[in-house]
């Protein structure tokens, strides 16, 4: 049997190791948001399909049938992979006169240099932050039709399939 | 003291990740709701009620999972979760999990007219669904999956694809998962066929496993999710071939004489 003492001390030591390890799980989360390069954001709400997406600055979604928004970051492996992907959905998503426009979407971290670098071969938009959008990670690849709704997103790299079902969609709209 | 640190621990995580959204599949009469939902929970509730030792688990999961509701009238027999995330730096991962069942006995996937199931990324569960999951292999499974999840800053859920009893084929299909399927169904027929003729030709149950081995060999060598799914159901016929010679034949007669489903959009 403890003593009531020794019961307590061993309660304070646990409390005090779980504090402790959930610094330490804290630790690279708070480093993630400090990072310099690509801030997450914090993003309060998600994505969601058929709601209306916020105006972009210089951009009418009602000049086009459909607008593919790829939000990307300079320092994003996946984006980087899959710039050709990128390019050659400005093609894919034509329909006659009336085709989709697909813009290349980044915040005010990345300077117009490292964003000219990518070699993306796509107009370009940056914006002061991706929270205003609902975007918490790169790349994030929002499909809006000409009303400004939300009609279908994808997070990372896109698959083979899902960049045709991006397309078909696209040209659906 | 020590179930109170998990689940703060879980908690921490949870609260670590970076924005969870749901990308819907619009079928009349199919309904997919995060398993964190609101209007879900009573749901969720009667399922985590039946469990035992393994409620905690499937809890920590919930952020990442569906109820995927089947209000058609046909049951659903095959379903894919597909979860695709980003991380700080941009990389990119996804985690596949499908679920189905062909066959006439339920194995507790299937997804009957009228009913709903709980969709995890390692499990789905009805309100009956009997799963004998090993508490330590599952638990490290459900950690590192919700560990390597809680460092992402971004994760979609989707239900990527949804098979009906009919053959009728749902969903974007985006981890290409239909052809599993496709190759599930056709290669049972094929190495069925191919044991038949080969035991109507006088082939002995040595040469039959044989042809089998080949069969599963210049499959695993094309390298695709089709000619995997083939290669796994030749390997079934060629490990009862091995144990039990006997009966291949009648195996193969009974797989050859049920109507094929054919898959259908």
């Amino acid at each position: 049997m403890l003593s009531p003492n020794i019961k307590r001390a061993v309660d304070i030591v646990a409390n005090v190791a779980v504090l402790v390890i959930c610094a330490a799980l804290l630790l690279p989360f708070l480093g993630r948001h400090l990072r310099p390069v690509f801030r997450n954001d914090g993003a309060a709400t998600s994505l969601l399909v058929g709601a209306i997406f916020p105006q972009l600055p210089t951009l009418s979604y009602s000049a086009h049938h459909a607008t593919v928004l790829l939000f990307l970051n300079t320092h994003c492996v996946s984006c980087r992979e899959s710039r050709s992907d990128y390019f050659d959905l400005q093609t894919s998503v034509k329909v006659g006169n009336n085709s989709a426009a697909v813009y290349a979407v980044f915040s005010a971290a990345d300077s117009q240099q490292a964003i000219g670098e990518m070699q993306l071969r796509l107009p370009t938009i940056r914006v002061e932050r991706f929270d205003k959008y609902h975007v918490s990670g790169t790349p994030t690849i929002v499909l809006i039709n000409h009303k400004g709704i939300v009609k279908d997103f994808w997070i990372g790299t896109l698959t083979a399939n899902a960049q045709t079902n991006l397309v078909r969609l696209a040209k659906e709209i | 003291m020590l179930k109170k640190a998990v689940l703060f621990l879980q908690f921490s995580l949870w609260a670590m990740a970076g924005t969870v959204s749901l990308r819907p599949l619009e079928f009349p009469g199919v309904q997919v709701s995060r398993a964190t939902a609101p209007s879900v929970q009573p749901f969720i509730t009667s399922v985590l009620g039946g469990m035992g030792s393994e409620r905690e688990l499937v809890r920590s999961l919930l952020p990442y999972s569906v109820v995927l509701e089947n209000s058609t009238s046909h049951a659903i027999t095959a379903y894919t979760l597909l979860l695709t995330f980003v991380d700080a730096n941009g990389k990119s991962g996804r985690d596949i999990r499908q679920y189905f069942n062909f066959e006439s006995e339920s194995n507790g996937m299937e997804i009957p007219a009228g009913t709903q199931h709980l969709v995890t990324p390692l499990w789905a569960f009805g309100l009956h669904t009997i799963l004998h999951l090993r508490v330590g292999p599952s638990q490290r499974e459900a950690e590192v999956l919700t560990t390597r999840l809680s460092f992402q800053t971004a994760v979609a859920i989707s239900v990527d694809l949804v098979v009906f009893d009919n053959g009728q084929v749902i969903g974007a299909d985006d981890a290409n998962t239909l052809s599993y399927l496709k190759g599930y169904l056709n290669g049972e027929h094929e190495a069925a066929s191919l044991v038949v003729d080969a035991i109507n030709k006088g082939d002995s149950p040595e040469q039959v496993a044989t042809r089998l081995q080949r069969l599963v060999d210049a499959l695993r060598q094309q390298n695709t999710y089709e000619a995997y799914a083939r290669a796994s159901q030749a390997s079934r016929f060629l490990r009862f071939a091995k144990n039990s010679p006997e009966g291949l034949y009648d195996k193969a007669q009974r797989v050859l004489g049920r109507i094929p489903v054919t898959l259908y959009r």
